[in-house]
């Protein structure tokens, strides 16, 4: 449940600070001549802009809780998981923004909810093997083998 | 041909950044307190750690040449093609981290790739 709710916060701050970010970088715009002094104001609009720094900010938060994901979950778990930002970012974008969305885009949002679904469900079942060994491992009175 | 191998460059460095962060954390140790003080200690013994610092480092190689990719490929491509990096970090994580693999988490590794990879496709325009 505690992992359920780390994933969650992972994904759901990578998207609403992808989309904060993308927000203030659109407001920034591109620079069209390329100069020292075009760069610089292009930094100095790019650090002053609110919605690149929240967005900035709740990345730095999504890295920060990826690393405490990776530091206790497999990397071939964890990877897959945070894919649902495609999803979340599909849906956010249909429901929120009402962009229309492409048949190839949904067939993959649909295939990417599938790849979550199964490597999500294969888990959870071998979490509840690992507890159901553990129980009759107690029960019998033997040493409880080190899990993961 | 310069495309492609670029290509392999980006997701090479993704996925082995992946793989070096996962084990800079494991040596770090377990999150499990989220109290500042805990927290403080943690993030000091990630910034020292030799691993992390190698995947940060690859990570930042392929932010670099992901965007220096993007100034001559098309998104359309450049996208779909870097999905791969799904896969390669899972076999990453199989052949360096020796992690534990099952059929449905290969499977459902793939068909998140393939998912991305479409999601991706049409982001050109």
């Amino acid at each position: 449940m505690k992992n359920f709710v780390l994933l969650s916060l992972v994904v759901v701050l990578q998207v609403i600070g992808n989309v904060l970010l993308s927000r203030g970088m659109r407001q920034v715009g591109g620079s069209e001549a390329i100069s020292g002094s075009t760069i610089v104001s292009f930094g100095l609009r790019t650090v002053s802009n609110p919605w690149v720094l929240a967005g900035v900010a709740l990345l730095i938060g999504f890295f920060v809780l990826y690393l405490a994901a990776l530091s206790r979950l497999e990397l071939s778990f964890v990877l897959p998981m945070t894919a649902a930002a495609y999803v979340l970012t599909a849906l956010f974008a249909w429901l929120i923004l009402h962009e229309t969305i492409s048949p190839a885009r949904w067939a993959g949002t649909f295939a990417v909810t599938l790849g979550i679904l199964l490597v999500g469900s294969s888990e959870h079942r071998a979490a509840k093997r690992r507890g159901e060994a553990q129980a009759i491992n107690l029960e019998q009175g033997t040493e409880p083998r080190a899990a993961d | 041909m310069k495309t492609w191998l670029v290509v392999f460059l980006v997701v090479l460095s993704d996925s082995a950044g992946n793989v070096f962060v996962t084990k800079g954390m494991k040596e770090v140790g377990e999150v499990t307190s989220y109290r500042p003080m805990a927290l403080l200690r943690v993030a000091r013994q990630a910034l020292t750690n030799v691993m992390m610092a190698m995947g940060v480092l690859c990570m930042a190689v392929a932010f670099f040449s992901f965007i220096a990719l993007l100034s001559w490929a098309d998104l359309s491509f450049v996208l779909p093609a870097t999905a791969l990096g799904y896969v390669v970090s899972v076999v990453g994580a199989h052949y360096v981290l020796k992690e534990n693999i099952s059929a449905a988490r290969w499977i459902g590794t793939i068909i998140i790739c393939l998912g991305v990879a479409l999601i991706s496709l049409n982001s050109g325009d």
